[in-house]
């Protein structure tokens, strides 16, 4: 029915156009081929995606450890919601920033242990603490451990020469565990412990930045 | 197809940085390895439709897996192998229906002597070479599975003119090597030749 052909006016196929060829299906620009790097490239996401959520979930049992021991569990949540979520996105995102995750998430334990320690023995709490003459003990805990987090922060990066994003990475998540144990201390805890933090990071940045 | 000699050193680099992050290789690394992967399905499977969704299957598989490749690996044996594997279920499974559905008609011709035709048409449409061709490619991947990566990429370099590291004399004494540990595998696997 060559009337039929829209490509020819007189009613027969256009001779000049040449005859429509489906392209060979190992050719990477045929249909088959786009439709399946579109599927493949959802499935690298979604797998990196659970790898993170699994590489982040120690986070959460950090999380539930301070819960349990904290007089406030309350005041934890936030703090697990946000370092879980810093940390699957670190992990999902590349793997030198997975590295940062792991950093930050060791460095974190220190402030977490010293302020959870700090709080067993002198019943610190939103409310003050237990003990006179204690009160001020659990702030310090968190700045010395918020210290000793970023001085850890501070060599790792700067031995493996990272980038920008592996030191903010690594100090966010660090600050965010290390506040699921300060924030039952109160905005003073949380805050001393991002000054301790802050300060142990600050030479190794300095000796990056006089380098750059 | 549009094949032409695969930059293998490049497609290392290119697995290594998908595998640490960096979505912008992505359809570089797509780009290389689907002719390939398509390749080995077609030849595998001996028509276009199954070798595209085997082929399919394993791209996703390999892309699922690119978090965990190891870039001290040479990436393409490693696909290849992932491919190979997909293929060969692909095969199993078709194997299977198969006998599934050439079983059917023999039960109902026991039952009704009117579907005799019918069961000769289904043999007709499924010649006994092929099923000996399948069964021997995949009795190949088997063996090849068996194989270490440099015996696979020497051996991929010989059947299918993929680009080596070496060459010369070098090639020639792998392939030697490749293929007796080939010929044992198969040896080991089905007690023949």
């Amino acid at each position: 029915m060559a009337s039929t052909d829209p490509r020819s006016p007189f009613g027969a196929p256009n001779p000049i156009e040449p005859p429509r060829v489906d392209p060979d299906p190992a050719d990477p620009r045929s249909p088959v081929a786009h439709a399946t790097e579109r599927r493949a490239r959802r499935a690298y996401e979604l797998s990196r995606i659970r790898r993170a959520l699994l590489a982040a979930s120690p986070v959460l049992a950090l999380a539930a450890l301070a819960a349990l021991v904290s007089p406030s569990p309350t005041r934890v949540v936030p703090f697990a919601i946000l370092s879980f979520g810093a940390a699957t996105l670190m992990v999902w995102q590349s793997r030198s920033m997975s590295r940062a995750a792991l950093v930050g998430m060791l460095a974190g334990v220190v402030p977490l242990a010293l302020s959870l320690a700090a709080n067993q023995w002198h019943a610190c709490g939103p409310h003050g603490c237990a003990s006179h003459g204690f009160s001020s003990f659990c702030a310090p805990a968190c700045a010395l451990g918020g210290l000793v987090a970023g001085l850890g922060v501070g060599v790792s990066a700067h031995r493996t020469r990272a980038s920008a994003p592996f030191w903010i990475g690594a100090s966010t998540l660090a600050w965010g565990v290390g506040a699921l144990g300060c924030a039952c201390v109160g905005a003073v805890g949380v805050a001393g412990l991002a000054v301790g933090l802050l300060v142990g990071v600050m030479p190794a940045w300095s000796v990056r930045a006089a380098r750059a | 197809m549009t094949e032409g000699p695969l930059p293998r050193a490049e497609i290392d680099v290119w697995m290594a940085r998908l595998a640490a992050g960096e979505r912008e290789v992505f359809t570089l690394v797509f780009e290389a390895l689907w002719p390939r992967v398509f390749g080995l399905c077609r030849a595998t499977l001996g028509n276009d439709a199954d070798a595209a969704d085997a082929a399919q299957q394993a791209m996703m598989k390999l892309m699922e897996r690119a978090a965990d490749y190891d870039p001290s690996r040479a990436a393409l044996p490693w696909a290849l192998a992932i491919a190979a594997w997909e293929c060969r279920s692909a095969l199993r499974r078709r194997t299977r229906s198969r006998e599934v559905a050439s079983s059917e008609p023999e039960e109902s011709a026991s039952h009704s002597p009117t579907s005799v035709d019918g069961a000769r048409t289904l043999e007709a449409n499924d010649p006994e070479s092929e099923l000996v061709r399948r069964d021997l490619v995949q009795r190949a991947l088997d063996a090849m599975n068996e194989l270490s990566d440099v015996d696979r990429a020497t051996l991929a370099a010989t059947f299918f003119d993929e680009p080596t590291e070496v060459v010369g004399a070098t090639l020639r004494k792998r392939r030697e090597r490749a293929i007796d540990r080939l010929r044992a595998a198969v040896r080991r696997l089905y007690g023949l030749d």
